[in-house]
């Protein structure tokens, strides 16, 4: 019977243990980075030395000391049931698969819920065009074969994050991926915050680089009849993904550029939000024209919308500088229900970051400058919060990967 | 689509080769009639195989020429004479017919004079010169292309009154122009007057009506009987379409199955003596109003009409001519059936299939679902003297189950009639699919089994029976017996797939995953058993989805139950409602045919493979 290699990138937790426990028969080898808190002798584990190692270069450290042909790679916070494993690669018995992987019970605070995947075996390429890996593949357990890890060049070294999926995205014309539709994996959320950053950079600097647009990322455009329909609502599709991953930045070139190429009201609407979000009130009102073909009616109605908004977050930054932290912290929570913009996050990060919460005052400045890169206040806040948290090199990568580099 | 032109020149055509008209004819359409009107009344009286018909005409022109030559190649001892209101007209006709050399039509000029039909002042054609004409003969077909729709409203309706003395039992009458509002209208008043008829409209230019009067052997008297319960807004509505019936003889026999709402107040309120209100004290299910509403009949013919829908005005009529034509058939039903779905305010038809001298047909549908529709059939009343009643062990689905025990043995008969309107509503309880408890279902087809034996049924493909007999009984989401049979006749390739699909036995990982199924349940998360269900099979789709639907819980349940009902419910649902819950499964368990005596077997082997 087969055996896998079980690369954990991270301290397993207590259910992930008694997990390998009960899939011990399947098990070749528990490999983590060091110091490992495996101290029990029933399971192998492989202790490897990966230092400051994050990401991408992280997993290649760990697929580098596997020694099974089959290489099963789990967040700490992954638990499954007796079989599991065995279950998983029963599926490259039944089919030539390169990698497998299984449906989610996602386990966060408000309760357990079920993910079913679908099965993409066999159309893997023409996930690409839906931009968003992440909705068809589990990146928490994937067990890979070790030649199509190797074959596919292992993980990218430069990814803190996201490292699974650009690898997939990189090899999908050849990958096949199968979906064990009975297997269920419980992936424990232990920490809500999502560096989305990583996301749109793999998606500018792989995706819409390495792919041809018209056959493989949006072939159901009539780009013979209509080109410029077609490259601008390809254009917008982009901008609205990366607006889904909160790069606003990116996401208002791409809808400028639809504009520009073809103007509409769709990309418009999307752009004017997207502003509105990066805290650009300003220039969000001065696309509300009859210049732009809105319609008098709905320029009004917008404006009031993003006044209304400007001199909330204006009126919530005099309270912060008043000293109001309590009041503004009770409204602003209920504010982010309703506009969950650049400048309520760097708020929060300013109040917390008062209140002595340090890591979660970081963590909004984070967000604050994900969604607005170029604002000076938010990137100060950040930079001074890094420099105190030790987290230099963190904030001089995020910038980067959101400004300096991608699709070009 | 062939263009008006087209059929125009083709039935100018084909008059011209019927007749070899001697001379022109004057020009047709506009004003005339057209060339498709004049051939299709030419068939028609062609085809009514008169010998010596006689024709009257209400307005003369091109037309009087046609079936001037018609008379003179086929009817010599016919008559034809032609009525024309306008001096005018009336020598420009005399002249054709004189240059086509037809000298035995005879052409009265007749103006237009007033009559007074049901105390109303109309204007027709002066009759006086008409008997002598006629001289004592009656009239068998009569051509209304006349007076012009501007002398009055409905200018052609006294037609049929002024000339009823004169128009034999089984006339003809074509109507041109019955595209023309005022011409329908005048239809509809005529059809009250015949009552009995048959009546067919032909998409010609100006639309072309035929009418022909039915003489009956004996005219049938109806009971249209109405069961309710607490339907007052739609009732009203429902007897309101019996009272418009073009056939007079009939009552309306309402039996209100004990209703708390204003039923009884909304039928008092018709004063028509024919509408006949019993009411019952408390409410006994559809079975027992149905047959109440039998005993209290008095027709000979019983027509059921159910309290939220509406007949069209000519279903009575459409039944008392056939009823004259079929003397051997006890069962007719509309052949079309009008769907009207208030929610989205659309009508849409539907079709039934005949089956007449078919009962091999019928036998391999009533297997299948029930085959005609309860509401318009029309039934002689002694059938239910043979076969009893409806059954009061199904409360619902009694009417397939009393058609699946009789129809096999009756002469049935569609008719071409659109007869009647089936209101889709929330409130209607055939409408929701999932409200519905199969398990009634289940019974009648398997009963039926003990009637009729597979190879009987599916006479035409014996070696795929089972395989459609499952089909069959998955119609109705049968899955335990379809599982049974498939075991039974060691169709090993189908069980797989329906234990699969039904998730009655599970085994190896689903069986685990069944495990977390019911955790998730445990622990009222039913989102997730939701999800997980879909791997699954039917049982614990139905079983998860009755947590999340509220408003269908317990139909929910039942339809878990019919599919698996070797599962346990005790563990999810009270005393109360686990005694229906136990009544379904009892139905789908039962043994009811003579296939059925290894179903203990068929049992033991499932929960041994648990």
């Amino acid at each position: 019977m087969d055996k896998v290699s079980v690369l954990v990138t991270g301290k397993p937790s207590e259910e992930l243990v008694e997990s390998l426990f009960l899939n011990a028969e399947s098990v070749l080898e528990v490999v983590t980075p060091s110091p490992s808190s495996e101290e029990s002798s029933s399971l192998p584990v492989k202790s490897v030395e990966t230092g400051e190692l994050k990401g991408g270069a992280l997993l290649n450290a760990l697929v580098k000391e596997a020694s099974s042909d089959y290489l099963l790679i789990v967040k700490p916070t992954v638990s499954f049931e007796e079989e599991f494993i065995q279950e998983l690669l029963e599926e490259f018995e039944e089919n030539p698969a390169d990698a497998v992987f299984p449906n989610i019970i996602l386990r966060s605070r408000s309760g357990e819920e079920v993910k079913n995947y679908q099965q993409v075996y066999g159309r893997e390429v023409s996930l690409v065009a839906s931009l968003s890996l992440e909705d068809w593949i589990p990146g928490e357990v994937i067990l890979f074969k070790k030649e199509a890890l190797e074959r596919g060049a292992l993980f990218d070294e430069d990814l803190w994050d996201y490292e699974i999926y650009d690898f997939l995205y990189r090899n999908l014309r050849w990958i096949k991926l199968r979906l064990a539709e009975l297997s269920y994996a419980t992936y424990s959320l232990a920490d809500s915050f999502i560096d989305t950053a990583w996301r749109s950079y793999a998606l500018r600097k792989r995706v819409l680089k390495e792919y041809d647009w018209k056959r493989e990322l949006f072939p159901f455009l009539s780009w013979d009849e209509r080109p410029e329909v077609a490259e601008a609502t390809a254009l917008t599709l982009i901008g609205k993904r990366l607006a889904s991953y909160f790069d606003y930045l990116n996401a208002s070139d791409y809808l400028r550029r639809a504009l520009l190429r073809f103007h509409n009201q769709e990309s418009l609407r999307e752009l004017i939000e997207v502003l509105v979000n990066m805290g650009l009130f300003k220039e969000a009102k001065e696309l509300l024209s009859p210049v732009q073909g809105m319609e008098d009616g709905k320029i009004e109605a917008k404006k009031e919308r993003i006044e209304k908004l400007e001199s909330l977050i204006e009126e919530l930054e005099k309270a912060v500088g008043e000293g109001k932290l309590e009041e503004v912290l009770a409204v602003a929570s209920e504010v982010i229900q309703v506009y969950q913009g650049a400048p309520i996050h760097n708020l929060l990060g300013f109040i917390y970051w008062v209140g002595e919460r340090r890591e979660e005052a970081y963590r909004f400045f984070y967000k604050a400058v994900t969604m607005n890169p170029v604002d000076r206040d938010y990137l100060y806040n950040l930079a001074s919060a890094a420099k105190e948290l030790g987290r230099e090199e963190e904030v001089e990568k995020l910038v980067r990967i959101l400004v300096g580099e991608g699709d070009g | 689509m062939v263009s008006p032109e087209f059929l125009q020149v083709e039935s100018y055509v084909q008059l011209n080769r019927l007749f070899n008209f001697r001379f022109p004819l004057p020009f047709t359409r506009g004003w005339a009639a057209s060339p498709d009107f004049l051939i299709a009344a030419v068939r028609e009286i062609l085809a009514s195989k008169k010998k010596k018909p006689v024709i009257v005409e209400a307005g003369s022109g091109v037309s009087t020429v046609v079936l001037g030559y018609l008379l003179e190649k086929f009817f010599p001892e016919g008559l034809l004479i032609s009525l024309e209101h306008d001096y005018n007209y009336y020598e420009k006709t005399k002249r054709e017919l004189e240059l086509h050399g037809l000298k035995g039509v005879k052409l009265l000029y007749a103006p237009l004079v007033s009559y007074l039909i049901d105390g109303k002042e109309w204007l027709w054609y002066d009759l006086r010169e008409l008997p002598p004409a006629l001289g004592g003969r009656k009239i068998d077909v009569l051509l209304v292309d006349g007076p012009p729709e501007t002398t009055q409203e409905k200018a052609r309706y006294p037609a049929v009154p002024l000339l009823k003395d004169y128009l034999k039992e089984d006339f003809l009458l074509l109507l041109d122009d019955s595209k023309r509002e005022g011409e329908k209208r005048a239809v509809e008043k005529w059809k009250r007057e015949v009552e009995v008829y048959r009546c067919e409209e032909l998409p010609t230019e100006k639309g072309t009506l035929i009418f022909r009067a039915i003489p009956l052997k004996k005219r049938p008297f109806f009971s249209v009987c109405i069961p309710t319960y607490n339907r007052a807004n739609y009732l009203k509505e429902a007897i309101e379409s019996v009272l418009s019936q073009t056939y007079p003889d009939f009552e309306v026999v309402v039996y209100d199955d004990g209703s708390t709402d204003s039923t009884e107040e909304v039928v008092r309120k018709f004063k028509d003596e024919r509408v006949r209100y019993f009411k019952g004290e408390e409410n006994k299910g559809r079975p027992y109003a149905r047959n109440r509403c039998i005993e209290l009949a008095r027709g000979e013919w019983i027509v059921w009409l159910d309290d939220d829908d509406v007949f069209k005005p000519e279903l009575l009529t459409a039944f008392a001519v056939e009823i004259d034509k079929f003397p051997e058939v006890s069962v007719f039903y509309p052949l079309k059936v009008l769907l009207f779905e208030e929610s989205k305010d659309s009508l849409k038809q539907v079709f039934i299939t005949d089956f007449y001298r078919n009962r091999t047909r019928l036998i391999r549908c009533i297997i299948r679902k029930s085959p005609i529709s309860n509401c318009a059939s029309c039934l002689k009343r002694e059938i239910f003297g043979k076969f009893g009643g409806y059954d009061s062990n199904f409360p619902r689905a009694q009417d397939y189950e009393f058609w699946s025990r009789t129809l096999p043995f009756l002469e049935i008969k569609g008719v071409d009639v659109e007869g009647f309107v089936y209101r889709v509503h929330d409130n209607n309880i055939s409408v929701n699919f999932l409200k519905m408890d199969l398990s009634y279902e289940s019974v009648i087809k398997r009963k039926f089994l003990e009637k009729f034996s597979l190879s009987e049924i599916y006479s035409y493909g014996k070696s795929k029976e089972v395989e459609f007999l499952v089909k069959d009984l998955l119609l109705h989401e049968d899955y335990f017996n379809a599982l049974y049979y498939s075991w039974l006749f060691e169709e090993k390739e189908l069980y797989d797939r329906l234990l699969s699909e039904s998730g009655i036995s599970l085994k190896g990982k689903r069986k685990r995953l069944e495990k977390k199924f019911f955790n998730f349940l445990g622990s009222s998360n039913y989102t997730s058993a939701f999800k997980l269900a879909e791997k699954l099979g039917k049982f614990h789709y139905y079983l998860a989805y009755s947590f999340i639907n509220k408003k269908l819980s317990f139909s929910l349940l039942k339809r878990a139950a019919l599919i698996n009902p070797l599962f346990d419910f005790s563990r999810f649902i009270g005393e109360d409602f686990l005694r229906e819950i136990n009544e379904v499964k009892e139905r789908v368990l039962s043994k009811l045919n003579k296939y059925e005596e290894k179903k203990d077997c068929f049992v033991n082997t499932l929960r041994e493979g648990e």
